[in-house]
């Protein structure tokens, strides 16, 4: 079960980084991050997390509030 | 790194679980070289007219290499930083 979890936790990591790498980095012209791209990332991550919690809640909700399906 | 939970199980499921992260690790390793290859080539091999690597196309592939690391730095920083946010946001 706890190696899921892991599982599961690096499976966010990995697709964060794809997301927030399209949206942040538009190009590689300079090997530093500059300040836009910098904040950017803090917030694309913080997002991502939110969505990633939001996501949670709202599935439980709906899970909850669908009565069984009559068969 | 410690995760939360371990000390609760036996000597031995303690055991398969390092061994997992450590596959893991490993595959996550392979996975993301693998895309910086992708990514670096897409962004920066532009033209097909000499058989090897021009200089600029070298120099591209180094900022690539490093930008792409400390971008994934910050990310891993903020993401624990994050999970360590909402752990103590959550009710007791």
């Amino acid at each position: 079960m706890m190696v899921a979890e892991l599982k599961g936790v690096s499976d966010i990591m990995a697709r964060m980084q794809l997301s927030c790498y399209s949206k942040c980095i538009a190009n590689v012209k300079e090997e530093k991050l500059s300040v836009g791209e910098m904040s950017c990332v803090d917030r694309c991550v913080n997002k991502f997390m939110d969505v990633h919690q939001k996501v949670g809640v709202e599935l439980q909700n709906s899970m909850a509030q669908q009565p069984p399906a009559a068969e | 790194m410690s995760i939360p939970g371990m000390d609760q199980l036996s000597q031995r499921d303690q055991m398969q679980v390092v061994q997992a992260l450590n596959e893991m690790q490993m595959q996550d390793m392979m996975n993301m070289y693998n895309t910086l290859v992708e990514r670096c080539f897409n962004e920066c091999v532009t033209s097909f007219r000499t058989k090897g690597l021009e200089g600029h196309e070298e120099q591209c592939v180094t900022r690539c290499v490093q930008k792409f690391m400390s971008f994934s730095q910050r990310v891993s920083l903020r993401f624990q930083e994050k999970q360590q946010q909402m752990q103590l946001q959550k009710p007791a």
